[in-house]
This record gives structure tokens, sequence and C-alpha cells, in this order.
């Protein structure tokens, strides 16, 4: 028993809403009629709001949207109790079937076999537009010079050995050159050297 | 409040016992009744929870389809409803941690875009007159937003033992609590709900614990 009870006082709110919510009712509220009263009222707030807020969701779900619930669960149910389809493959376009192994072997084959001309063919064409002699694939990666460039550079060489030519000349002295010569057998006087004497 | 739990005959063993001979026809069209019976209540139910229309209709669907695929597993020792109510909640908690988990990495959207959503807001309008839906709608507002403004569980439990007038027993069994844990949660969640919507009352109330606290001290 509270202390406001105690001393002749009603109950208090937060008391009588226990025993709303399920708690046992205290001898001084069975017996005082304004405490009864109050729980009464009490009660029928809560009722009150509980039908309100049922109302809330009760206009949301209208009884078309309920009917239209219903029927989505009983679809639903159908669907659940029939066992899953297997849906074929589409009939119109079947997948190409390969007929046998054998036919497989041979088409790879062929297609070896055409690879490795294919490969040949251009490894040939490849060496004839390369440069003669330079068959290796280490000589072919090498880089080309452009003709114009080639021409320019066989000139400057020729030009390079004519001026080396001239300078050793002018260096050489023609007596010692002459000495050389001396020493020197002739070819010709050679040759007619070893001839018989007729055919001379 | 609604009709209470009874049911005319235990239909949900009878479901149970011709899916068992798979007799699955006829079960789906007792099953129909069932649905018919259970379908309201189960739609408060899971808009109060979710507050969205079409997520709590998914829900209840889900619930249907759950219970009756896993019939089986129905024992006959509560209502239909108890059982049901058990897979529905449950259903409603998980979208409601699956909703919980998009909002951490969605960002919501601005308003009330989002997945919560003012009750009154997704209501038609009814009333004979403006001034009657304005005062209507306003009404239903606040209370909306006072149900929102309570914990989750107990605005379960509020709304079990109220719009659908279970006792204590049938609410824990429903929701896996204890009775006494229910009861707790219960007069909490109507204390709030008075404290929101009657704050006269809760005045009043004030005044009453403040004469228990002068008359306390007074013996001291």
């Amino acid at each position: 028993m509270r202390f406001a009870e105690m001393f002749g006082r009603h109950a208090s709110e937060p008391a009588l809403l226990a025993i709303i919510a399920g708690g046992p009712e205290p001898a001084h509220v069975s017996s005082c009629a304004p405490c009864q009263a109050r729980l009464a009222a009490l009660r029928a707030w809560v009722d009150e709001t509980a039908a309100e807020a049922g109302a809330i969701a009760d206009a949301v779900f209208t009884p078309d949207r309920l009917a239209e619930q219903k029927s989505g669960i009983l679809r639903r149910l159908e669907a659940a109790g029939r066992s899953a389809r297997v849906i074929a493959f589409p009939a119109g376009a079947p997948a190409p079937a390969l007929q046998s192994t054998r036919q497989v072997l041979r088409w790879a084959a062929a297609a070896a076999v055409a690879g490795m001309m294919v490969g040949l063919a251009s490894g040939r064409l490849l060496d004839l537009n390369g440069t003669p002699g330079s068959s290796t694939a280490g000589q072919s990666a090498r880089t080309e010079t452009p003709p114009r460039a080639q021409s320019l550079a066989t000139a400057a060489d020729e030009l390079d050995e004519a001026a080396l030519l001239d300078a050793a000349f002018d260096r050489i002295s023609l007596d010692s050159l002459r000495t050389i010569d001396d020493m020197t057998p002739r070819a010709r006087e050679v040759v007619l050297a070893t001839l018989p004497r007729a055919r001379r | 409040m609604s009709a209470p739990l009874a049911e005319p005959e235990n239909v949900a063993a009878t479901i149970k016992a011709l899916v068992a001979e798979q007799r699955m026809d006829e079960a789906r069209q007792r099953y129909a009744e069932v649905v018919s019976r259970h379908q309201r209540r189960a739609s408060r139910i899971a808009l109060h929870y979710l507050r969205d229309a079409a997520d709590a209709d998914e829900a209840v669907q889900d619930a249907f389809v759950k219970a009756f695929t896993h019939i089986g597993s129905y024992k006959d020792e509560w209502p239909f409803e108890v059982w049901f109510t058990r897979i529905l909640i449950n259903g409603c908690l998980d979208r409601l941690k699956a909703r919980r988990r998009r909002e951490r990495w969605i960002v919501p959207m601005i308003e009330s875009g989002g997945g919560e959503r003012e009750l009154t807001e997704i209501m038609p309008a009814r009333g004979p007159s403006p001034e009657d839906t304005m005062l209507l709608n306003e009404r239903r507002r606040r209370l909306a937003g006072a149900l929102a403004g309570l914990p989750e569980r107990q605005r379960t439990i509020f709304m079990l033992s109220h719009y659908e007038g279970h006792s204590s027993k049938e609410v824990s069994a429903m929701t896996g609590l204890n009775e006494s844990t229910v009861r707790v949660h219960l007069f909490r969640a109507i204390r709030k709900l008075r404290g929101m919507l009657a704050p006269g009352e809760n005045e009043k109330t004030q005044d009453l614990k403040t004469e228990a606290e002068d008359t306390r001290n007074a013996i001291r």
C-alpha cells in the first residue's frame, strides 16, 4: 500500500495504469468509488487510443487493398505448391552438336596444316623483302636504311677511299716503289719461262 | 478491441493434416479462410511496426506464405493466431534490421522519402467536412507520432494487448518474452502514451507524485 493510500488519499495514475497493464488491483481501488471511476476513465482512454491507432491502419489497408493482398498470397501459395519447371532450351536454335571425335580430329589437323602453310609462306615473303644474305632472324631484325640514305653513304665511302689513296700516293716516293718492282718477279716472264720452247 | 482468439475449430490443425495427406488444393482453400480472418489484424501490426504500407503489405504476404509452407511445424497447443503472429513479428524485425543496414550505407532521402513515414501521410483523408478532416488528421498525426516515439518492444506489446485484446500470457507466447516483462513493457507504453497525448493528465500525475514525496518526507 502506498503512502498516499495509507493517509486516505486515492490511488495515483501510475498505480491505476499498472492495473490496466495487468497488475493486481489493490483493495483500496476495489472499494473506492472515485478510484474505480478514474480507473474506468483511464481504461476508456486506453481503449479509445488503441481503437484510433487501429483506425489509422485500417484507413491504409482498405477492403480493396486487403482483397488484393489476399489474392497475392493465394497466387504465391499456388506457385509454392508447384514443383519448379525446367524450361527447355529454345527448340528453334539448336546448339551445333559435333558429330564425332573423328570429325573433330580432321578439322584440327586441317587447321594445323593450314596454319603451318600460312606461317611458311609469310616467312618466305619476309625473306624476299629482306637484305640479301641476311636470312637469319637476328639479321632481319636489323634496322633498314632508306634507299636515298644508302646511296649517300656509298658515295661518302668512295670519296673517303679516293682521298686515302691520294694521300698514300703523295706520301710514297717513286724510287722505293721501283725497288720493290725490281724485286718482284714478273708474271709474264715467269709464265714464259715455264712454257716449252715450241709454244713460246 | 477485436474479436478474441477463439476460432470455430482449429483450422490450422486441419490444414496441417490436409498438407500431410498431399491434398494441397483443399488445404489452400481452407487456408484462404484463415487469411481472410487474420489479414486485417496482421496488416495493422505490420504497419505499426514498419510504418510503410508497401513494406507492411509484403511482410504480411511473406508471413502468410511462410506459415503455410511451414504448417507441418505448427503445434496446436497454441491457437494459430499466436503462432502466426510470432512469424509475422519476426519477419517485421528482419525487415527493420535490413532497412537499418541499408540506411547505414545509403544516404537517407531528403524529406520523408525514406523507409519510415508518418502513418497519417499515407492515410487517405476522410470526414464529413474539411474542419473535421483536419481535426481528425491532427489527432491521428499526434497519435501516430506518439506511437512512433515508443520503443519498438513497448509499441508491439501495446498493439498486441490493446488492438487485439490479447492477454499478457498470449502476448508472452507471441513475442517470446516473460509474462511479467510483458506487463512491465505494457505499463511503460501506456504511461508514455498518456504523457505524450494527455499533458494535463501527466501534470496531475506529477502533482500526485510530489504529494507522495512530501508525505514521505513528513514521516521521516
